[in-house]
């Protein structure tokens, strides 16, 4: 098991330069360029030739590629092309809302899922079931922006529960430590601040929690159905266990596998991927920041961004392979 | 007489057992007939502009009403089925079949191609999907093709981890063992015991992943970059339409509303065809 | 169509009269808060950087330039300088700075903190400098000979050559004065702890979320009506709709055209007509086939129907264009009204003069966001109706800069605002600045020369009445070559809960909102 650890951990360096490379050269290929992005702000434009000439711009490809390596190793991801702001600010300030917002989602579609996954299999209710699979579907066939402008309209237009949009309620006052508000306003015990901050999370949340609950419903229903109809379970069955007890101990034990990998998989999506709900709920993190620097073609922001994401995804992978381990010992000797 | 009983009896019980799937599978045949036939079955021009008549309600003459440029709606969601099905259909089917292979040919030798494979899949995924996607929209243009690539590329990965995470699991089963012990061969293997076994699971992802494809293309129409303006297309439309969600609500609803009934047509024809397929659950009769 | 237009205007003119009315009837209040919805929010908030049009009315609440712009009327207000003298020559400045002023952190405005900030951008010493600065660039910085503190009140600025929007510069969101402090503590973090002069300071600031502000107190002015102004981004325009009828958002310009009709009948809601300062038209690349020849530009000219554009594409809210400056500007030109003009049989004339076979396959490019698609669109079909097959390519707007600079485009839709009153802002941006990489790639025609010409000597020239010649001619000049087809002058919708009042209709056309004199009754 550690060996195993040790190896993925030799592999993460690897995995980030193939990443960083390839933003870098996805970059440069995309037709635009940062300074022609702004150049219709500024009049004159020899402070244009300078920007050019700051970030290497003027530089054949190779060249630059080698300095944004070797600055890269340094841990030097300097400074947003379009903004002056340094990256790892950036980072500071985008990349916790959106692992909050991770967080969340990966709650609610956990738990509408799995609830969902296994009424529909043990409830024998056909009509249920067909309830819980349609809606499932609804989830995952609708576009996030539909479903967060529907959202939008029924909680914040007409029940007048939550906010519209953005992190935290306009002149709430707050003290900022780690940008982590489940931890810096409860250390804090800024409950007020708390509580605008969880309204303000519950439809972003929902928004991605109801279209990836569908997923999570569906294996479970699948792979609880296979493991029901499996031997090892018709033997307990046999056995006379309890129905609970088959279903809790056996069924699940498989049906979390799927599922684990599924949600993980999730969470390193949501990363950088949020890009659709963040926009739509005005929050203000990475996938939002991501795209903004894709469009603008600020290629600092979009190489420093992508390397966080990437690496956030890799160690949540690692985490997952562990949770894989602990929960099915079959898998425990076979890959040490 | 008795055959004829018989014969009734069977339809009944195939309709107990596919009830759904059945139901879903006339929907959507439903739906493909009137995407194939769309010039035939729709009453307008869907491109044909009528400025003076725009965003009509929904009336006898517009079925759906027009919108923005004063087109009919209903027209264009008769013509907007076939860019966004095809794309994602073409994008979920070669991102299966990349997917697949990768996963079962890693996840079966296991060893240094299975890491090299994982390793790969995790640089890919590792790059937001949706961000992948825009980079390759905003690279290669506007337009079908390159949405469908797009969303094909970013998808393969989720196929191939899949795969793969169930062939390891196959491989340690009895009959596989055995199967192995006793000396069979590896092709022979793959196809008889581990393709058939893990067919149905992928099938659901695969439903289920139509539907995220649909949702990825019309993400892409939301940022701008998706199919050709102009052009009828479901996703584009509730993209475009978005915006008219409180002043002419029929311009977007309508198009959400196909999406909707294709991808849930779709997935209950998914989950028949699971059921049919699983030899397990086939044994059993369920 | 003209009805409803009229009807517009006297629906504008009535609301006018009504707010008017209502501004006479009650006395302005203090207090409040005022949320107003952006479409971005920056990063940070450095001038030297560009951060969208959320950082700049963040920029233009919390600062002050030596001089404010007065974008009704035309020049320069008193803004950090109380009056100014300009030499004969036109190349002494001498500003006199207001007495007892403070920056928000509570350090003194002297004639020294002033030439401190301007300097940042020219002074690689200071701790706040940060290598490509490119938004200085505006600041004209070049062409300073000196710029220093005579005495605690006094700032002389002598320039290489005469620049006659160097004061009006001064007024850009890139002018506004810092607080040496802030420059010395934060250095070239300044951007996220700006400490300015203007009427409102910064309380908060979440970037890319929302810019907490509340009045300055000793705002040199007298203190701003409202407490607390909040600006926040709201990047999805169905998003600006719902929080305006939450109640979440009192103004905004972001909201879609197409809600107007509905908006202007609810109970919240007011809709105000911004002034025509922004001009919209389609660029035509004269380096390259097709756009090349004269008479396909103009019989692009003459094809597009601009009363449906504005009316189908803009929901109404533009006027019929005339020329490359727009009414308001010095010098501006009436008799281009008869140049921008639709008529499709003399645009099928000048295509069989030119000899060009149709159908010609060309490519129309635009943005694919706000109203560009929709007016592309139509755009399109004009192109259509008088034998082009158009290919209508929508494109990021990264890829629309990258393909216009690269000179790749044919035909290409956009807009130019003006940050300030002056018509040199839209003369350089469209017709000179980038000669490299201009929208028209316009030093291919054969009066380039003369149209760069024109455009310095109208930077370069003083005198008033002689600049209004040198636009005029400038701008027959453009109407003759045609490199810019006009569609016409954005008046956009600026939609304010009602109880929003005095709201300045001019700056913010432009992009540039002024809230230091809004109030809200109740």
């Amino acid at each position: 098991m550690i060996g195993y650890l040790l190896k993925r951990l030799v592999w993460l360096p690897i995995v980030l330069w193939a990443v960083s490379s390839l933003t870098f050269l996805a970059l440069r290929i995309v037709p635009g360029n940062p300074i022609q992005t702004v150049r219709n702000q500024v009049m004159d434009k020899s402070q244009l030739a300078q920007v050019e000439a700051v970030w290497g711009l003027n530089r054949p490809i190779s060249e630059q590629y080698l300095n944004f390596l070797s600055k890269l190793i340094r841990g030097d991801l300097g400074l947003a092309m379009s903004s002056g702001v340094p990256i790892r600010r950036m980072i500071f300030e985008r990349m916790p809302p959106t692992i909050e917002l991770a967080i969340v989602s990966l709650v609610v579609s956990t738990g509408i899922g799995l609830l969902s996954g296994v009424a529909s299999v043990t409830i024998r209710n056909r009509a249920l079931d067909y309830c819980v699979r349609t809606a499932s579907i609804l989830g995952l066939s609708l576009p996030l922006f539909w479903v967060g402008i529907m959202l939008i309209i029924l909680f914040s237009v007409n029940l007048r529960w939550t906010p519209t949009s953005g992190r935290i309620g306009a002149g709430v006052d707050y003290e900022v430590i780690t940008n982590f508000m489940f931890y810096d306003l409860v250390a804090t015990g800024n409950w007020e601040a708390f509580a605008s901050f969880l309204r303000h999370l519950v439809l972003p949340g929902l928004t991605i929690g109801i279209t990836s609950a569908g997923f999570v419903a569906r294996l479970t229903r699948s792979a609880m159905l296979e493991v029901m109809n499996s031997d090892y379970v018709r033997t307990a069955r046999a056995k006379g266990l309890l129905e609970r007890s088959v279903i809790w101990k056996h069924a699940m034990r498989n049906a979390l596998l799927p599922i684990i990998t599924l949600q993980g998989l999730q969470f390193g999506a949501i990363l950088g991927g949020a890009v659709i709900t963040e926009r739509v709920f005005s929050y203000p993190g990475m996938g939002a920041w991501l795209l903004d620097g894709i469009l603008e073609r600020d290629y600092s922001v979009v190489q420093g961004g992508i390397i966080f994401v990437a690496l956030a995804y890799v160690l949540m992978n690692m985490l997952v392979d562990i949770l894989y381990h602990v929960i099915d010992p079959r898998l425990r000797d076979a890959s040490d | 007489m008795q055959a004829e009983k018989n014969t009734v009896s069977r339809v009944g019980a195939i309709w107990r057992r596919y009830d759904i799937a059945l139901v879903g599978g006339a929907i959507f045949a439903i739906i493909l007939l009137v995407t194939i036939l769309a010039s035939a079955v729709a009453p307008y021009d869907p491109m044909a502009r009528n400025i003076k008549n725009r965003f009509a309600k929904p009336s006898a003459e517009y079925a759906f009403g027009t919108d923005q440029l004063g087109r009919d709606v209903l027209s264009r969601v008769i013509h907007g089925g076939r860019p966004i099905l095809g794309a994602s259909f073409s994008a979920v089917i070669a991102a299966l079949a990349v997917g697949t292979i990768i996963g079962v040919s890693g996840g079966y030798r296991g060893g240094w191609l299975d890491t090299a494979f994982m390793r790969l899949m995790d640089v890919m995924l590792s790059f937001p999907s949706i961000l992948l996607a825009i980079l390759i929209v905003a690279t290669l243009g506007v337009g079908l093709l390159n949405v469908t690539a797009a969303i094909g590329f970013a998808m393969a990965p989720v196929f191939a981890r899949l795969a793969r995470s169930i062939v390891i699991t196959l491989v340690r089963e009895e009959y596989v063992v055995a199967a192995r012990s006793l000396g069979a061969h590896d092709r022979h293997i793959i196809w008889r015991h581990i393709l058939p076994n893990m067919m149905p699971p992928i099938i659901v992802q695969a439903s289920a992943m139509l539907a995220v494809a649909i949702g990825t293309a019309s993400a892409l129409n939301f940022i701008g970059l998706g199919v050709e303006p102009g052009t009828p297309d479901w996703g584009m439309m509730v993209a475009e339409g978005q915006r008219l969600i409180f002043d002419a609500p029929h311009v977007p609803l309508f198009p959400g509303l196909a999406i909707t009934i294709t991808v849930l047509s779709v997935n209950y024809m998914g989950d028949g065809l699971r059921d049919h397929l699983d030899p397990k659950l086939r044994r059993q009769g369920i | 169509m003209l009805k409803q237009r009229r009807l517009c205007t006297m629906l504008f003119v009535f609301l006018l009269l009504l707010s008017l009315g209502t501004a006479a009837a009650q006395d302005p209040q203090y207090g409040g808060t005022l949320v107003f919805a952006a479409e971005s929010m920056g990063d940070s908030f450095d001038i030297g950087f560009w951060h969208g049009f959320g950082g700049v009315h963040v920029i233009d609440t919390i600062g002050e330039g030596l001089v404010r712009a007065d974008f009704e009327n035309g020049g320069a207000l008193p803004g950090l300088a109380e009056s100014w003298e300009i030499s004969e020559d036109g190349l002494v400045y001498t500003f006199h700075i207001r007495a007892g002023m403070t920056f928000h952190d509570g350090e003194p405005v002297t004639a020294a903190a002033i030439v401190r900030s301007m300097k940042r951008p020219i002074n690689p010493d200071d701790p706040s400098y940060i290598e490509g600065m490119y938004m200085y660039g505006n600041q004209g910085t070049s062409n300073w000979e000196s710029l220093e503190a005579v005495d605690d009140h006094t700032v002389a600025l002598t320039l290489k050559q005469p620049n006659a929007t160097q004061l009006l510069v001064f007024s850009r969101p890139d002018g506004i004065i810092i607080s040496p402090k802030a420059l010395d503590e934060f250095g070239t973090e300044v951007g996220l702890n700006m400490s300015a002069a203007g009427p409102f300071k910064i309380e908060r600031f979440v970037p890319g979320q929302e810019a907490v502000l509340v009045a300055n107190e000793d705002y040199w002015a007298g203190r701003p009506y409202v407490d607390q102004i909040v600006i926040r981004a709201f990047p999805d325009e169905a998003a600006i709709l719902a929080a305006l009828e939450a109640g979440e958002i009192d103004m905004t310009l972001y909201a879609p055209f197409t809600s107007v009709p509905r908006l202007q009948n609810s109970d919240a809601i007011r809709v105000e007509v911004g002034a025509p300062l922004v001009d919209l038209f389609v660029g035509a690349n004269v380096a390259k086939e097709p756009f090349d020849n004269l008479l396909l530009r103009q019989a692009v000219n003459y094809a597009l129907d601009r009363e449906t554009l504005i009316e189908a594409g803009l929901n109404g809210f533009a006027e019929m264009p005339a020329s490359l400056l727009g009414p308001l500007d010095l010098g501006f030109d009436e008799s281009g009204r008869e140049v921008s003009v639709y008529d499709p049989d003399r645009a099928r004339e000048l295509i069989a003069e030119s000899g060009v076979e149709m159908p010609l396959a060309i490519e129309v490019a635009y943005e694919n966001n706000r109203f560009w698609p929709q007016l592309a669109e139509l755009i399109g079909a004009d192109l259509e109706a008088v034998g082009f097959d158009v290919t209508l390519d929508r494109l990021d707007a990264g890829s629309f800069w990258g393909k216009v600079g690269d000179g790749q485009t044919q035909l290409s839709i956009n807009q130019r605002s003006t940050f300030v009153p002056d018509p040199h802002d839209k003369a350089i941006l469209m017709a000179r600045a980038g000669a490299e990489g201009s929208q028209t790639q316009h030093q291919a025609l054969a009066v380039a020369d003369e149209i760069d010409a024109l455009v310095s000597a109208g930077i370069s020239t003083v005198d008033a009445m002689e600049r209004e010649a040198i636009y005029q001619e400038f701008q027959a000049l453009m109407l003759e070559h045609l490199p810019y087809i006009y569609i016409g002058y954005l008046t956009p919708p600026i939609f304010v809960n009602k109880r929003v009042q005095n709201v300045e209709t001019f700056g913010t056309a432009g992009g540039r909102i002024n809230l230091r004199e809004v109030w809200l009754s109740e």
